[in-house]
């Protein structure tokens, strides 16, 4: 790939600069914790929009739908990312109005409010786990590495402490101040970048011409199976801790659902362009305008590389850090709080003062920062361990959130427990069963473990154990429902 | 132009339009946003120096959408 001239580097610069520079800005020495996590529960619906729709979307939606659209087509939007938006829209409606009418600071908090401590620490552990900024800075690595041609751990290193630093001084303020910048850039550098692509290879009709019939098929070849592994890695939504913690800040709901609304249509909006973006490589590599030798997951930076002038594609790569530093910041506040306010708090010091607060959530977002980056810098694989912390969560907390929202007669705190406790276990369990006696398929992208059973051999995805441990999370809520019951009879 | 020919031309129409509206949404929507959000941003700012410095109890946020 060419180098970056000495304009591009200077406009990355500046980028980072000016977030720093927020950062210091909107530093905090005083005020409450419900300030430096929620913003007092004051934010309004432009703010929200720009958080959540640049919290929720980094660079594994850029360089992963592209990729997907690079190698299948359309399919890309229509089987993939369509469906997160019916799990987002289901979050809007069925849950965040609940949400609001309490008021609650996290999801641990929720749990712990309607069960007891011992779910309020289980959904600790997984939203912390979560949380841990690992792909994030793992993202940095592939910014660095592909874009700029550094080495991943300095990528990570440099722009992962700038976000790490200006989170540190401002908390919420400092993350959603930036996210409306970091906003504003990924969305219009990347509505830039399609027509200069379509210029290149000849316009929108070339794709036509040159692609298969097969790039066009809305559903493409995919399986029943695989749509619903999609669907169910999306169900994260329903318990995201970020959307949890936007919710908890937002100074109405009205203001989060028309936020919401708006950035399902800006989310859409972002999935088609990038979507089209990969087709266009995928276009340009058989017209011969790029190397057939590009990796489906670099096709999109080298095909802008290729069409952005100078000082557009330093902006764009500014764009490219902003999606994944919106993403960083937020998770690592969010783990940070998670850490001090719902287990430090509860288990040490349930008197602890405001300065304490804020100071203990700086030391649990340093925390989470430390072991994203020791997880970033360890593991060369992190699609495995970014599917594992999704179905943690999702089997920790989905069952107990649900029934505590919609039967408060059912908050018993031993069916809260139970299911918390019978979700995280079989997550752990059957992915270290998957994980260890499986192998990595290059092929699948994901974990695969081949078992033979009743004279047939079955292969087992680690994408599938969320429909074994999801079931097991409700399993436990009712048996301790009619524990907690019997209990009750008996006493 | 054959009759697949055209079925496939008018379903890029369709797809083509929506490209276009969907780059539409990315250059404009984000801007109306930051339109609005800096019309909040004084209230915004206000909030945040005086929780930052805890010496006055916070005020609300401003409205901003017509319908909040």
């Amino acid at each position: 790939m060419a180098s970056l001239s000495f304009l591009d580097i200077a406009i990355i610069a500046g980028y980072m600069l000016l977030m720093m520079g927020l950062g210091v800005v909107l530093a905090r020495r005083g005020g409450d914790f419900t300030d430096f996590f929620l913003a007092g529960r004051a934010l309004t619906t432009p703010i929200l929009i720009a958080s959540l729709v640049s919290t929720y979307y980094g660079i594994d939606v850029l360089f992963g739908t592209s990729q997907l659209a690079y190698s299948e087509g359309v399919v890309a939007w229509f089987g993939y990312s369509r469906v997160g938006y019916f799990v987002i829209l289901v979050m809007v409606f069925a849950l965040a109005g609940r949400l609001k009418r309490e008021d609650y600071t996290s999801l641990p908090d929720v749990m712990g409010r309607f069960y007891d401590d011992r779910s309020r620490y289980t959904s600790a552990a997984a939203t912390f786990l979560y949380s841990v900024p690992a792909t994030s800075l793992y993202g940095f690595g592939i910014i660095g590495s592909v874009l700029l041609g550094w080495p991943p751990v300095l990528s990570m290193l440099l722009f992962g402490s700038v976000a790490l630093i200006y989170t540190l001084a401002g908390g919420i303020y400092a993350v959603a101040f930036t996210d409306v910048v970091q906003f504003v850039l990924m969305c219009v550098l990347l509505a830039a970048a399609l027509p200069l692509a379509l210029d290149l290879i000849g316009g929108f009709d070339s794709m036509l011409v040159n692609l298969e019939p097969a790039y066009f098929e809305r559903m493409g070849d995919m399986s029943l199976g695989l749509l619903l592994i999609y669907a169910s890695t999306h169900l994260a939504a329903l318990v995201e801790p970020s959307f949890y913690q936007r919710i908890f800040a937002a100074r109405s709901f009205k203001a989060v659902r028309n936020a919401i609304l708006i950035g399902i249509v800006l989310w859409g909006a972002y999935d088609w362009v990038v979507t089209v973006l990969g087709m266009a490589a995928r276009t340009a590599v058989l017209q011969g305008a790029l190397d057939p030798g590009i990796a489906g997951d670099h096709a999109l930076a080298h095909m802008l590389f290729a069409v952005l002038p100078v000082g557009v594609l330093g902006l764009f790569i500014a764009g490219v850090l902003a999606a994944q530093m919106s993403t960083m910041d937020s998770y690592c506040l969010v783990a940070g709080g998670s850490l001090c306010y719902d287990v430090y708090r509860p288990l040490f010091n349930r008197e602890a003062s405001e300065a304490t607060l804020i100071r203990g959530t700086r030391i649990g977002i340093l925390v989470a920062w430390c072991a994203g980056f020791t997880m970033a810098a360890s593991f060369g694989q992190l699609l495995g361990l970014w599917v594992f912390m999704a179905s943690f969560l999702i089997s920790t907390t989905l069952a107990p959130i649900l029934f505590g929202l919609y039967v408060p007669a059912w908050r018993r705190p031993l069916a809260g427990f139970l299911s918390s406790l019978l979700g995280l276990s079989s997550v752990i369990l059957a992915n270290a069963i998957i994980v260890l006696a499986g192998h990595y398929s290059e092929v699948q992208a994901t974990y695969v473990l081949e078992v033979r059973l009743f004279d047939r051999s079955w292969t087992l995805i680690q994408e599938y154990i969320m429909f074994l441990s999801v079931p097991l999370s409700f399993l436990g809520f009712f048996l301790g429902l009619a524990l907690d019951r019997r209990r009750a009879r008996t006493a | 132009m054959s009759d697949m020919g055209m079925s496939m031309s008018m379903t890029m129409s369709g797809w083509e339009l929506f490209t276009w509206w969907s780059v539409s949404v990315l250059a404009v929507g984000p801007l109306l946003v930051l339109a609005f959000f800096l019309r909040d941003l004084p209230d915004l700012w206000r909030r945040h120096r005086e929780s930052a410095s805890g010496s006055v109890a916070a005020r609300s946020a401003s409205r901003t959408f017509p319908d909040e």
